[in-house]
Parts: C-alpha cells; structure tokens; sequence
C-alpha cells in the first residue's frame, strides 16, 4: 500500500522520470533542496503566464490577482504552521535571510548574550559571530553531547550562569539529521527570559509543526528543501516580537508614507518585505505546502525512518565506516552522514554520480566549525525525503560496495 | 600531473569552445597551487580523477581498480604523449608552413591543412620505363646540363632559378604555373619551362614549343601563357592550336619547316629520352634552386625556396 503511494507520489516528480541510458537518477540530496512536484511547476508558470503582475501596489487586474495568490500563500503557510496571524509569516529568499533578519534587526542592549550549538550551520553562526566582533553582542556556544545530541542540562546551566537574551539552535540538524527536543528548550529558555529562534530548515519539510503550541518566538525555514521554489523562505517571528524590530532592508513596499525628512513604516509582514518580492516563488510555495498536506507528514516521517534504518543497518556492515550521530536511526530522520579514514567523501560522491548517477552530498556540510573542532576532513551524506525508494537505496548500497573495492 | 594534462588539454579545447573555459581556470588554479608544492584547492584533480573512474567502473572494475592505482603514473604517460603529440602536432604546422604539407617536403600523409592532399598530387606519366615506385628524391636534373641552351628561359642571367616541368592539360601543373610565372616575375629569377606531355595527344606539341623558341624566344613566354589558359582538351586537337598560333601571327610556314628539320627531330628525342631516366614521375615538377617540388604547392612555398 505505501509502495503504490511512493510510486504514483513519484509520478509528480518530472525529474525522477528522467533517465540516462539505462539509469534513473538517485537523488539523495534532499537536504540541500528537494525536487519539485508537477502542481509546483504549474503554480510557477501559471504566474509567469496568466497574471504576471506585482503585488500590492498595482491596481490593476492581475496586480490585484497576484495580491490574492499572494495573501493565500501566507494564509497556507500559517495554518500549515498552525500559527494564529498570518502577518506573523514573513517571506523570505531562505532560511539565511531569516536568521540574518532577526540579527539584524532585533533591538539589540548591550550585554545581550546569544547561545548556540557546537553544530551549527554557517546560516546560524556567521550572523552571530558577526554581531559579537561588533560587540553588539557576546556569542556562547553550547557543546553536545558525545553523539551529537542536545543536552538540556548543559544548557540550562549556562542559562542560569549567564543572562542570554536568545537562543538560536538548529531544530534539526543538517550534518547528522538529530532533531533537538525543542519544545523543552523553548520552555527552559523562557523560564530564564531568553527567546528562541530556530532553524527549521531540515524541520519544517520533515515533521507537522504547531508553532502556537511550541511557543518558539522565531522559525525561519526554507521553500527548496520542502518542494517550493528555490529562492524561496519564511520567517515566522511573534507579533510582538516583529513589533519590535526595525527592518534592515527599507524600501518599497515597506512605508505608508514618506517625505524628504521622514518615513512610517507598514506593520508587519510589508515592514521586513522590502521591494518587488518572488510572487512566482512564493505562490509555488503555498502550492509546495498544499502538496505536503495532501502526502501528509505521517507518511514521509514513516518513508524516512524506514529508508535510514535499512540504509543504516547496510552501513554499519562496513568495516571503519563512522556514522555522524546516534547509531539509532530514528534519531536521525532521514540524514546519514558518515566518513571512511583514508577514503575521500568527495571523491567517493563524484564517482557514485558520474557511475550510477546517485545524488549526495560531500563535504563540511556548511557546518565547517565541527569538522574544524574534530578534525574530520569530510563527510558523505545521504538525505533523505518520501519519494526515495527502497530500490534507491539498494542501488546506492551496491554502487558503494563497488566503489569501494577499487578506492 | 592530471592538473598539468588537464590544463594543456582544456587550453586547446578553450580555444574553439567557450564551455571549457571555467574548466581551464580551475585547471590553472589547481596547475599554479601545484607548482607552488601547495594542495590544488579547487579539488579539480579529484574531480577528473572521480570523473574518468566513474564512467570506468561500470564497465570493468578490475580496469577502475588499476586506474586508481597507478593514476598518477598513467597521468605522467599521458601527458609526455600529450607533449609529444603537440611536437607532432607542430611539426606538421611547421611543414606545412614550409613545404605545403604536414608531413615534409614532398611526403604523403595525412595533413589537416589539406586533407585530400592536392599539394603533393601530380598527373602521372602515361608510361615508364621504371619499375621502381615514384620517388621524389631520385629525381635527377643532371640531364639540363646538355638540353638547357635549348629550353625557354626567362632570364639565364639570373643567379636564381626555377624549372618548371609541366604539361599543359594537366590541372596540377595548371594550378601551379600561375604562381611559379608570377614569382618568376616578380623575382627576376630564370624560369625554364619543359614541356612533358602526361597524355598522347599532347605529344605533338613538343616540337612546336621547341620551334616557337628558336624562332621567337622573346615571343615564347606569351604564347605559353595563352596555351595554359586553354581548355585542356583544346591544347589536344592539333587544328586548334595551329589556328591559336595563326591568331598569335605566329609564320605556321616557319614552324611547319622548323619541325620537319633534322635537328629539332634531334632536339626534342633527346629532351625526352633525358627525361625518361630523369626519374620525374609527373608532373608538376619544379626545382627551385635545387630543391626539388613535386606537385602544386602553395606559393609562399616557392617563394621561400627561391630566397634561400
């Protein structure tokens, strides 16, 4: 039953009926971005043909068009988030302007800490470490533990030891596809009076999120990784939280008036949305997140752990391969990223992909500081998503094994 | 190594196909960190290596095994071939440059600058006395030492000269004439011409250029010229050329008694019988100061021979 689901989900992907000689692609880089299903690419070309016009500020017939698919994205997106104000949700080019954004414009006093992980990816530490050589703010970093996991102790001990006025973590990690027990850390860094924001990148495509449930103050999350269009990213943030902020970017769009001597700013979202916006992107993503609720997050969840148990259970059979994070794959989602001494990850992926055609990824993953911190040059990582097959992975398996005889 | 290859090879590719130049800068960044005995950053060895394993080891893994192995040994074999082919390569340029094909002075072959090798073609002889194959290096031009008084010369004053062996319904020697008048020309140098008729009916006429230049030798030269610009099978009916030479206000009576003379029977036997051992073999075949081109060359070839 999940087998014929799989196949006619796949049936979507125009990419995956693709084929080179005998070959079928194995794309395996969901973590990157994933492949975009048909009703994606129509959503996309039905803008850039039927109404092609801007948003808000043209009064004619598809301006006013595009203005409704617009706002109906951002009512998709928050309830798909299951958040209360749909002017909570910000559109943005990725998960990096998100975070950026709150960097940026958060009203920053002087002393203000920032905690973050030992894991990091770039998106989630250049901003900080930027705003400390500032000395706008100063910057922790909280280790995890042996495998990769947060440790709700360690935090809460830096939390009681310093006064932090954010917490920025990855909710799921991109390196080892740990996800963090968020709904206790919001609850513990509000305990002390620190907010929370998080890098949902490898989240938000993953699991069913209920933002007003977490309580997180600000989600930021990108439409490549989740069927929407490249380019394309949210920032959740709490109404009054955005309230507060000054945007960084100014320009159209983003007042009510202006003379030469003043300006006032739009409430939120138009405040953080400066200039003509990605309207084909960001109807592609309300149509992105149409499509995940129709799979439904029970099913990819159950592809995922099913796929990484198998893929797992073949790996740890070869010999010196090293799996980043816990050895159970169900604490991994649908990542496996793992090293070979001796053997170079990129290499290993570029004769996977020129061979058999198999998509991964090799490399430091953007999360440079912890491969710098324990001196692993490089890992290969599989990522998972729902329309990866069973015979994808027995087809990356052999290839490997084949691979490996002659490295 | 695979960085060096890489680099020479891309950079011959670049120079026709703009979509390997991104290729050639990360080559050159790998080539310029490697001679500075530092990692090539841009992993581009790597890739190449990775690249050429992958399409190997679906079809053999034992050959993807010994390329992996000795990949860097195998880059080192490649790429002195890869020099010596660009010495090749060179060489040939350079040969065409000198003597109209890749190959060298009147050698056969393959050259991508003439690829059906018009330069080295030359109308073969109806019949040889030889059994030997045509070759160009026992030509032997000793026989104008007793026949040149007798041959059409432009200038026998001239330190530099050139004999122009030749017929006239032949197209290489068509091709070539041209050229080799013009350069004489320009040059001052002494042109001889020998007529060497490749076909029957063209034998006929060997006793009337002999006669034209007894006769007249300052006139020669422009009936000559006039003959080469014919049709090539008008050059073999007798009438027409007769009526050519009318038009001309040549005296046929002259010629007609100047050919029956004994010596002129003499003359022309004889420059035939000396260039039936001569080892021509076609034509046409110029020597230019001593060297020595059979078929039409191109005529910066000439040139240069002559300003040797």
């Amino acid at each position: 039953m999940k087998g014929k689901k799989v196949t006619l989900l796949r049936q979507d992907f125009p990419f995956l009926q693709k084929k080179k000689g005998e070959k079928k692609p194995v794309y395996f880089d969901n973590a990157c971005q994933s492949l975009r299903p048909e009703p994606v690419i129509q959503a996309i070309n039905e803008y850039y043909r039927d109404y092609p016009g801007c948003a808000g500020r043209s009064a004619h017939r598809i301006g006013e068009e595009v203005s409704r698919a617009v706002a109906a994205a951002r009512k998709k997106i928050a309830r798909f988030l299951r958040v209360q104000h749909e002017e909570e949700i910000i559109f943005t080019r990725n998960t990096t302007e998100g975070i950026n954004l709150v960097a940026q414009s958060w009203p920053w006093q002087e002393g203000d800490r920032v905690l973050i992980s030992d894991k990091e990816h770039n998106s989630n530490l250049l901003p900080w470490l930027r705003l400390q050589k500032q000395k706008i703010i100063q910057l922790d970093v909280v280790p995890s533990t042996e495998d990769n996991q947060l440790d709700l102790n360690r935090w809460e001990e830096v939390l009681r030891q310093k006064k932090v006025r954010l917490i920025s973590v990855g909710f799921t990690s991109n390196l080892d596809g740990v996800t963090i027990p968020a709904a206790e850390l919001i609850k513990l860094a509000h305990d002390y009076g620190a907010l929370v924001l998080l890098d949902g990148a490898q989240t938000v495509p993953h699991q069913q999120l209920n933002l007003a449930k977490l309580g997180v103050d600000f989600l930021a999350f990108s439409g490549h990784k989740m069927l929407g269009p490249s380019g394309t990213g949210v920032l959740y943030a709490r109404r009054e939280l955005l309230e507060q902020m000054n945007p960084f970017l100014l320009g159209g769009e983003t007042v009510a008036r202006s003379t030469y001597q003043d300006y006032t700013l739009l409430p939120p979202p138009e405040k953080f949305e400066a200039g003509l916006q990605n309207y084909a992107g960001i109807i592609g993503l309300g149509a992105a997140v149409e499509y995940l609720e129709k799979v439904g997050f029970d099913f990819i969840q159950k592809q995922e752990e099913e796929l990484n148990s198998f893929l797992t259970a073949q790996l740890q059979q070869i010999p010196q391969l090293q799996i980043i994070g816990p050895a159970d794959p169900r604490q991994r989602g649908g990542i496996i990223s793992f090293y070979l001494p001796q053997i170079s990850a990129s290499q290993l992926a570029l004769i996977l992909d020129s061979s058999h055609w198999i998509m991964v990824r090799a490399g430091q993953h953007c999360v440079h500081s912890w491969f710098a911190a324990r001196k692993i040059p490089a890992t290969l990582r599989i990522s998972l998503y729902f329309y990866n097959t069973r015979e994808e992975a027995e087809i990356f398996l052999q290839a490997l094994q084949q691979t490996l005889k002659i490295l | 190594m695979v960085c060096l290859l890489a680099f020479f090879f891309l950079a011959l590719l670049s120079l026709f196909s703009a979509t390997h130049r991104p290729l050639l800068k990360e080559a050159w960044l790998c080539l310029r960190r490697r001679l500075t005995l530092r990692p090539c950053e841009t992993r581009f060895d790597e890739k190449i290596k990775a690249r050429i394993l992958g399409r190997v080891i679906t079809r053999s893994p034992f050959a993807a095994r010994f390329l992996n192995r000795y990949f860097e040994l195998l880059s080192f074999l490649f790429f002195f071939f890869f020099l010596f082919n660009i010495f090749l390569a060179l060489r040939g340029i350079y040969n065409y440059y000198l003597y109209g094909s890749c190959n060298g002075l009147n050698k056969e072959g393959f050259c991508l600058f003439d690829p059906h090798g018009e330069n080295n073609q030359v109308s073969q002889l109806a019949q040889s006395c030889s059994t030997e194959p045509p070759n160009p290096e026992k030509i032997d031009f000793s026989f104008l030492e007793n026949e040149k008084n007798s041959l059409p010369q432009t200038n026998p004053v001239s330190k530099d000269e050139i004999i122009f062996v030749g017929c006239y319904n032949c197209p290489y020697s068509r091709r070539a004439y041209p050229s080799i008048r013009q350069l004489a020309k320009k040059t001052k140098a002494n042109l001889v011409f020998i007529h060497l008729p490749t076909k029957r009916e063209t034998e006929y006429l060997s006793s009337y250029l002999y006669c034209l230049n007894q006769i007249a030798p300052d006139r020669f030269w422009a009936t000559n010229d006039l003959l080469f610009q014919q049709e090539p099978t008008k050059i073999g009916d007798e009438a027409t050329v007769r009526s050519l030479l009318q038009e001309q206000s040549w005296d046929l009576a002259a010629i007609d008694q100047c050919r029956q003379e004994e010596k002129t029977k003499n003359a022309v036997q004889d420059l035939n019988q000396a260039l039936a051992i001569s080892g021509i073999y076609g034509t046409p075949t110029i020597r230019i100061n001593g060297t020595i081109f059979v078929g039409p060359k191109p005529e910066r070839v000439y040139a240069r021979a002559l300003k040797k």
